[in-house]
């Protein structure tokens, strides 16, 4: 009996240890994030030859800096808001990946041709949000991008989801860009999903 | 027992929205034709979706501001973009090439600083005390060791704090609503409050009382000119990320002046 309870406790002490250790290696939404932001700009300080290829090929590199950071399924669904429901899983895979896209070019198109070593970013504060109903943690991560004199204030709102935290939403200047889109994916309630998929399609085209 | 009973209210309370969102759910399952699943996305990312955007559903929610004016903003729209493309930025493009980017930095310093009294006078109205203190230093110390506000020296070292204040925030602090929107021709969005409170604003900017009228409206011109040539390509990306540029523009323009309100 006495072996039986002590062989029990062990595994617990055991279990209790490896959890404390998995919660101690999980990152700050702020590290997180500004792992990823130097990653990024790593590349975009790197020269590249002006041919369409070699700029495809960064962007591509980019954009796979931008998946691991952003949760590009969760920023859809709220971009799309009440719209979403009425996509069936094949449409909201579909419409996800081509969102990103269409997200993630229109800020690299502006990068093109700009000179990104006197890009600064100072991170600010990081302000832990209410969790939502379900328990998923939030967090607003503020920063000040200074690029060509101005400076432009951009908060990271983040999650946490898997044990790692990810952005769902930017909100530059005060605009939030997933209100952004909700505005105006709400006024597209007529339109079926594959009008809206063969739409983001020719933004890509 | 009260126990017993406290757990079924509880359960009774929340059970409702558990059923509702289980409803559509089974409808979204008989709607899936395909059972592809590559893209990272699966059913859990749902659930929490449910809540992840309540606070933006209540966003929705408030009375978004009427654009009773349409096809009048929608041409003004189309306008200014044409405005934007054929005449604003290439005549900003040219102004870039041949005057260096630190002095049009530092023109657009200076511009801004000659707002002070706008932003001083509304930070007192809206009772901003310590706000309207930071502006009178900023004022003053960037107007003389800043070279007439040339260089920002006050927020750069003094770690002073702008308190960007104008007459359409004090209307809004005072829970006067937008009104409506419109969209001034070259100006840009506004609405019917803001517009309003420009009109007011303008009685104390500095640059309304230059002499001739052409002088002051060229000033102006100049000052949109030179603070474009800092912000080119900012357009052009915000229409490429946009599905309806129009509702965009009117989304920003509306958020960006809610929360500043709120600030």
């Amino acid at each position: 009996m006495f072996r039986k309870s002590l062989f029990v406790s062990l595994i617990v002490l055991a279990l209790i240890y490896t959890g404390v250790t998995a919660a101690g290696a999980e990152e700050s939404p702020g590290a997180v994030l500004k792992r990823s932001i130097d990653n990024a700009i790593i590349i975009l300080n790197q020269s590249v030859e002006p041919v369409q290829e070699a700029l495809d090929q960064r962007n591509q590199r980019l954009f796979e800096i931008a998946a691991e950071v952003f949760d590009f399924p969760s920023l859809t669904m709220g971009a799309l808001g009440s719209n979403w429901r009425r996509f069936n899983r094949a449409e909201r895979n579909e419409f996800i990946d081509l969102f990103s896209h269409v997200v993630a070019n229109s800020y690299f198109s502006q990068m093109e041709g700009q000179d990104f070593s006197n890009v600064v970013i100072d991170f600010g504060e990081t302000k832990m949000l209410q969790s939502t109903s379900s328990g998923v943690k939030r967090a607003d991560i503020e920063s000040i991008v200074t690029h060509n004199g101005t400076k432009t204030p951009v908060v990271y709102r983040m999650l946490e989801k898997n044990n790692t935290w990810k952005v769902y939403d930017v909100i530059i200047e005060n605009v939030s860009m997933v209100s952004n889109y909700r505005e105006q994916y709400k006024a597209r309630f007529m339109d079926s999903p594959q009008k809206m998929i063969a739409e983001l399609k020719e933004k890509l085209n | 027992m009260r126990i017993f009973f406290f757990t079924l209210l509880i359960l009774v309370l929340a059970l409702p929205p558990a059923w509702a969102q289980d409803k559509d759910w089974d409808k979204d399952q008989s709607l899936v034709v395909d059972q592809v699943h590559d893209q990272g996305y699966d059913e859990e990312d749902d659930q929490d979706m449910g809540d992840l955007f309540e606070d933006y559903t209540q966003a929705d929610e408030e009375k978004s501001v009427p654009d009773p004016i349409l096809g009048f903003n929608k041409l003004m729209y189309r306008f200014n973009d044409k405005a934007y493309f054929w005449v604003f930025k290439p005549v900003a493009k040219g102004y870039g090439r041949v005057v260096p980017q630190p002095v049009r930095v530092g023109i657009d310093n200076m511009f801004y600083n000659l707002m002070f009294p706008v932003r001083f006078v509304n930070s007192l109205f809206q009772g901003k005390l310590k706000g309207a203190g930071s502006e009178l230093g900023i004022f003053t110390v960037n107007s003389t060791l800043g070279l007439l506000g040339f260089f920002p020296v006050a927020q750069d070292h003094f770690n002073l704090k702008n308190s960007k204040e104008d007459l359409g925030q004090t209307f809004g602090v005072c829970r006067i609503k937008e009104g409506f929107y419109i969209v001034l021709p070259i100006l840009g969005p506004t609405t019917l409050r803001d517009l309003v409170g420009d009109v007011g604003d303008w009685f104390i900017t500095p640059l309304s009382y230059v002499t001739p009228y052409e002088a002051s409206l060229g000033l102006k011109a100049f000052e949109s000119v030179n603070g474009l040539s800092l912000r080119l390509g900012f357009y052009e990306s915000f229409n490429e990320a946009a599905v309806d540029p129009y509702i965009a523009m009117k989304n920003a323009y509306i958020q960006s002046r809610r929360q500043k309100i709120s600030q």
